[in-house]
Order: C-alpha cells, then structure tokens, then sequence
C-alpha cells in the first residue's frame, strides 16, 4: 500500500483496541449488575406507589362526608342535619 | 485453522470466552479491516478510529451474528467497518457541507499527505485514479481488487445484488484504467 504508516502502528491499534474492549466489557458487566438490582427494586417501588394511590384515590365513607360537614356548620345547619333523626327539637341540646 | 475459527465463533457468543476470543479476532482481522478502511477515509487516525470502534459494536452486538463460518464472521466484521468507515466520512461532509462523493478530491488531497516516502509511483497513480471514484464503485472494487472477496461475500457486506456488484466492478475496473492512463500524461 502507498500510505504512509508508522512501523509498530498496527501493533498499538490491536493493544488499544483489546483495552477498548475490556473497557466495554466492564462496563456491560457492571450495566448487568445495576440492572439486577435496579429492575426488582424500580418494580417493588412502583407497586408500593400503585398501592398508595389506590387508597388515596378510594372514595370517603358517608361517615367522613358526615364529619365533614359537620366538622365547620353553623347551629341551624346543624339543627337541619340532626332534625329527621331527633324526635324533638328540645332534645337537640343533649347532643 | 476451520476447527479453530468454529471453536472462537462458540466462544464469542459465549458470556464467559467472549473476551479471549475477541483478542484473537482483534489479532487475525485487525490488519485487513484497517486496510480496507484506510482506502476508505484515507487518514491513518481516522482508519485506526474506524477498526476500534468496529471491534466495540461486535462485540456489544455479538448476539446478533448468526454465521457459523469464518466467510460469514469476516463479512459482517467487513460491514460494520464499511459502516462506521461511510460514517466517518459523513462526518466530515457535514463540516465542509458537500455529498460524500464530492469528497473525493478533499480525499485526494488527504492522500497527497498520505504517501510513504518508498512508495512507487504506479501504486500511487492506482490509489488516486481509486479514490475518484464514485463510493459505490470504490467499495466494489476495493473489496474484489484487494481483499479478493467473492461477490457472494461484497454482496452481504454492501447490501447490493452480485449483478449490480459485477456491473459497478466492471465499470470501476474500467474507469480506473482510463484514469490511470489520463494521470500518466499529467
């Protein structure tokens, strides 16, 4: 061939590129390695999110909507509220 | 040298042998997928690049090579320095914006640069009557003149059909000799 090469040129290109592929190969072993942790680890925590957000997400009982609005209601919203389950309205003191 | 190369095309698929075998394909094959690149992107730098990362996309992509032979290990070994060489010079065409074989008399050039100092002239009118020409000719006639591959083997490194690999060598093989002849006047 007519192109200029130094002598020992091809010799250095095998070492340097013997040394690429150890480096490549470290560095797939290590990707392997995050990777085994990573994947359960990544799964567990989006099931624990997924399970969070279910509970969050499920709707309030009649008895928190209840507490709810009882928790800030003025004496006549409250005498509303409680008139069909007390018979009588002096009896709404007791409460 | 059959036994051998069945023995390392087992281990390069293998998890544990990859890396030796690598090493022995990295020896055997070096050589001539510098050359070929060489004759491609010209510049010494840029070819040893071309083999380097060649060498890398085997290996991360061994699980895709299906060959059992050391015909078909060669040949995609070929294609992927063809593609990572094709590459190369894409990258200098997009900082000189022109096509990839407008470059040939940037190419030219480079290898004005190039030539050894004990270099006889006729090789070197060879080389440049090459380098003008179109790359799908170039390749052929790379791949057939100097690597001595069957059209079969250019076929699956360049993607194109043998016939149309026959026609462009033809036409390269021509060319060449017209160029060769115009460069003996000069």
């Amino acid at each position: 061939m007519p192109y200029r090469i130094e002598s020992g040129a091809i010799e250095l290109m095998k070492i340097r590129t013997k040394a690429a592929i150890e480096r490549k190969a470290a560095k797939m072993a290590q990707r392997k390695i995050v990777l085994r942790w990573v994947a359960p680890l990544a799964a567990a925590l989006f099931a624990g999110v997924a399970l969070f957000a279910y509970i969050e997400s499920e709707e309030p009982t009649h008895y928190e909507l209840l507490m709810e609005q009882v928790a800030d209601a003025p004496a006549d919203v409250l005498f509303e509220m409680t008139a069909d389950v007390v018979e009588y309205a002096e009896d709404i003191t007791l409460l | 040298m059959n036994a051998d190369i069945t023995q390392i095309i087992v281990a390069l698929k293998s998890a544990n042998g990859a890396v030796r075998a690598f090493d022995w394909v990295i020896e055997h094959y070096s050589e001539r997928l510098y050359w070929h690149s060489r004759r491609i992107v010209v510049q010494h730098e840029e070819a040893e690049d071309v083999v380097q990362e060649t060498f890398v996309t085997a290996f991360s992509n061994i699980g895709s090579f299906r060959g059992e032979t050391e015909g078909s290990l060669l040949a995609w070994l070929y294609k992927i320095a063809t593609t990572h060489s094709l590459k190369a010079l894409k990258r200098r065409r997009r900082h000189i914006f022109t096509s990839i074989d407008s470059l040939n008399s940037t190419l030219i050039a480079d290898f004005e640069g190039e030539i050894a100092p004990d270099a006889d002239e006729i090789t070197v009118k060879l080389q440049k009557a090459i380098l003008a020409l179109p790359m799908k000719q170039k390749l052929v006639f790379n791949l057939r003149y100097f690597d001595e591959l069957p059209f079969e083997a250019i076929s699956q490194i360049t993607g194109q059909s043998v016939s149309t690999l026959k026609t462009n060598y033809h036409y390269a093989a021509k060319r060449v000799k017209q160029l060769v002849s115009q460069l003996d006047f000069e």
